[in-house]
């Protein structure tokens, strides 16, 4: 998903790196991963993706999965808040006001997979 | 067969540099063909010849290794800045820096810390990438090789084969 603002969620949440991405920029990267989401709070304005043209792009739509890969377009990195998510366990959180782009890197074991999968194709620039 | 040209180099040359003038042009017209030059003291060898199929598939092995060291030494490159970039993250979290110094420091030393993910994946790269993966003890999500190998990941299955230990579910929802 592809979005102007999100609210990410995940019980562990890591910075990970700085890139630049062609289409998108330069963006600091979190892996999030044991049981994580993230909701579009904001649409991007004009509501185009800029990264992968399958993306979702609309105001509530959401991404649970097991790890997330999560980038954002802004050069300060968030601090992570703790908040009870589960009966059993806590969680890290936080909210983003700038371009982000989520992708689940692995998806809840549960679910089976899509039939037929959905692309990702990336948007080349 | 081989042909050899010599020329004499000019005056002007030195330990790192010659210069000399090359008194036809030389054509690459057949696969396989080559065209190269070799100086010795005074004069420069230039040797046009066609490889032969053996010296072919091996020189095509040669260019499997250069393909996979390239690699490597771009892998090393991206995991110290990726380093780098967390020991700093580190240094703000505990409030070592604050928010203007880690803003000075990425703009000053941004070489330091970003990853170009930039880089097409073709049937060449993804072979060499294919062996390389195959080699390592930990299994890596697509992001993984765009971070480390500054791959700009597609589906796989375009690509007909998919890496070993490549974590499978990369058909997941975007």
């Amino acid at each position: 998903m592809e979005c102007a603002a999100a609210e990410v969620i995940s019980r562990k949440i890591v910075p990970s790196s700085f890139i630049e991405i062609n289409s998108v920029g330069k963006c600091f990267t979190y892996k999030c991963s044991r049981n994580s989401e993230s909701l579009i709070l904001k649409s991007l304005s004009p509501k185009e993706a800029l990264y992968n043209e399958c993306s979702y792009l609309d105001e509530g739509d959401k991404l649970e999965c097991e790890n997330l890969f999560v980038a954002v377009n802004k050069r300060k990195p968030y601090k992570f808040d703790k908040i009870n998510h589960s009966g059993r366990h806590k969680a890290q959180t936080f909210t983003t006001k700038e371009y982000t782009m989520a992708k689940i890197s692995k998806q809840l074991s549960s679910i089976p997979e899509l039939i037929p999968p959905k692309e990702l194709i990336i948007i080349e620039q | 067969m081989n042909s050899v040209d010599k020329y004499i180099l000019d005056e002007c040359n030195t330990e790192t540099y010659s210069s000399v003038k090359f008194e036809k042009d030389y054509e690459l017209t057949e696969k396989n063909s080559f065209v190269f030059g070799i100086q010795r003291s005074s004069c420069m060898n230039i040797i046009q010849g066609k490889l032969s199929s053996e010296i072919s598939e091996f020189y095509e092995i040669l260019e499997e290794y250069h393909d996979k060291e390239k690699l490597y030494v771009k892998a090393v490159n991206n995991l110290l800045k990726q380093k780098e970039y967390i020991n700093l993250m580190s240094q703000y979290a505990s409030e070592l820096i604050d928010e203007e110094e880690l803003n000075q420091e990425l703009d000053k030393n941004e070489h330091k810390y970003l990853i170009k993910i930039n880089d097409e994946l073709n049937s060449k790269s993804f072979k060499a990438l294919s062996y390389i993966i195959g080699q390592l003890e930990a299994e890596l999500t697509d992001d993984d090789l765009g971070e480390i190998f500054s791959i700009r990941t597609q589906n796989f299955d375009n690509l007909t084969l998919r890496p070993s230990k490549l974590i499978d579910n990369e058909r997941s929802l975007p």
